[in-house]
């Protein structure tokens, strides 16, 4: 199977929102980083994968599977939203228990070892209610995990974790990578995350892709010119994809560095995935 | 669907020392106060009407039913599961009723003829218990468990204002016709009205089915 999950002319209306046809793919044993501002459409696009809402047009495969095979497809297929899912009146032993029953392919010994390694407490007085926010989300990935999925689909996981409990679980996403089989599609405004374990990016802004490629091309092309606004005129237009004018001068994103030289008066800086959301979003065109 | 019953009774598991206080309370005031054993049945039914809702708002509160879509179950199958309970906890609860209360009939002596009363009441419990959930099961799984409460609400008071708003019209002389029928007559009532709530329990998974496929969360 070449692609994990492939999207095409996807379309969601609402009243106040629409996602356009939106088209992208999630090759296999690759991690693909789902960026873009609140309400972009992230979580509509995951949404409408996962059969929580209904498309209106287009269609979506998730592991050859199509839209009318869902329960089929959901066996190979990991979920953390942002938000723990399980009641917070039960114990990490009774959350596998529930799911020991729900997936044929629950692997116990691995989800007590998820568990211990993430430091969770199996005994009858922890309760969910007692965890942190970090340790709410590590048990939503371990059971995630331990039914050994071919694909984790991410909605803002790490969304409000602290620096070290992101890096391990982001750790574990590369873990889980090693096996070229395994995908990842990894929703997040956290782009330090996105540009730490992402193999491509996928960039969404009002309901339309406006960026879809591997992430080292992306980083290796995009600069961030800082230079005088009589300076920025000289560039070749087409290669401007947002400025800003500041009190020294202009910095605009450039989606191809190594056509422009830099000298004294034009200083050409590697862009961030941050920079290339925050230009296109919200820098004006010269 | 399975794993899917066993979150429900963990659920509901969180909250046995409230049930079981219920529970003690319930079999204490029939037990050593002048009150009719059936009592037992009717206060439990209240308990089965409150464990659905209660099971319904848990899922909302904890944004469970976005996540359970996400499982390798259908929509079909996570609605099963809730009819399921729903007709294991009515069932349970009249199997309790039975227990309960017979122990106390035998203990408090009293007067024959009060199993005859006692299953009756068990099956007009059970009818009830099926019907509000029927009613409020297709709500909650179209609008959420707030509007099913109202809909419980509705249906559990509903039919005992009309008779008492139509007491003189409808209520007494359609007792005085039971009554005139003879015994047999009111078993057959009873039989015909448990089949027909089993009926429309059945109806109403469907219809629950058919709106939880549309639903988004």
């Amino acid at each position: 199977m070449e692609n994990a999950i492939e999207v095409k002319n996807l379309r969601k209306e609402y009243n106040n929102f629409c996602l356009k046809d939106i088209s992208f793919a999630v090759p296999t044993g690759s991690i693909v980083g789902f960026v873009g501002e609140n309400g972009a459409g992230k979580t509509t696009t995951i949404k409408s994968m996962l059969d929580i809402v209904h498309k209106d047009a287009g269609s979506i495969t998730l592991l050859g599977h199509d839209s009318t095979d869902v329960a089929a497809a959901h066996a190979d297929v990991g979920v953390v939203f942002d938000e723990s899912s399980f009641n917070f009146l039960i114990t990490a032993t009774q959350v596998g228990n529930i799911f020991k029953n729900v997936y044929k392919t629950w692997d116990a010994a691995y989800y007590q070892e998820l568990l211990h390694r993430f430091g969770l407490g199996t005994g009858k007085k922890d309760i969910i209610k007692n965890y942190s926010r970090g340790m709410k989300m590590k048990l939503s990935l371990a059971v995630a995990l331990a039914h050994r999925p071919k694909l984790l689909i991410l909605d803002e996981a790490t969304s409000g974790l602290d620096p070290v409990v992101r890096d391990e679980i982001l750790d574990l996403f590369l873990e889980f990578i090693q096996d070229e089989q395994h995908s990842i599609l990894f929703s997040s405004h956290i782009t330090s995350d996105i540009e730490k374990a992402a193999d491509y990016i996928v960039f969404i802004h009002q309901g339309e892709i406006i960026l879809n490629a591997p992430k080292d091309e992306l980083l290796s092309m995009y600069g961030v010119v800082h230079c005088s606004k009589q300076m920025l005129q000289q560039i070749n237009p087409a290669l401007v994809v947002g400025m800003r004018e500041g009190q020294f001068g202009v910095e605009a994103l450039v989606n191809n560095r190594t056509a422009l030289t830099a000298t004294d008066e034009m200083l050409v800086e590697k862009a961030s995935i941050d920079d290339i959301m925050l230009y296109t979003i919200r820098g004006n065109r010269p | 669907m399975k794993g899917l019953l066993i979150k429900d009774l963990y659920s509901l598991n969180a909250l046995k020392k409230t049930y079981l206080l219920f529970l003690v309370l319930i079999v204490g005031f029939v037990a050593f106060l002048d009150f009719d054993s059936s009592y037992v049945a009717s206060t439990l039914s209240m308990f089965v009407l409150m464990t659905s809702t209660t099971c319904f708002n848990y899922d909302e509160a904890y944004k469970w039913d976005a996540y359970g879509i996400t499982l390798p179950l259908s929509r079909k199958q996570i609605v099963a599961a809730r009819y399921l309970l729903g007709l294991g906890f009515t069932f349970s609860a009249g199997v309790i009723s039975l227990v309960l209360s017979s122990l106390i009939s035998v203990i408090k002596q009293e007067p024959a003829g009060w199993l005859i009363n006692l299953l009756t009441t068990i099956v007009v419990v059970f009818i009830i218990g099926l019907l509000v959930n029927a009613v409020s099961f297709p709500v909650a799984f179209r609008y959420g468990a707030e509007k099913a409460r109202y809909a419980m609400m509705f249906i559990t008071l509903g039919p005992f204002l009309f008779f008492i708003i139509f007491r003189d019209s409808v209520t007494t002389p359609l007792l005085n016709f039971i009554a005139s029928t003879g015994e047999n007559f009111g078993i057959y009532l009873l039989v015909g009205f448990l089949l027909a709530t089993l009926l429309f329990y059945v109806l109403s998974f469907f219809i629950s089915n058919k709106v939880y496929q549309k639903r988004e969360f």
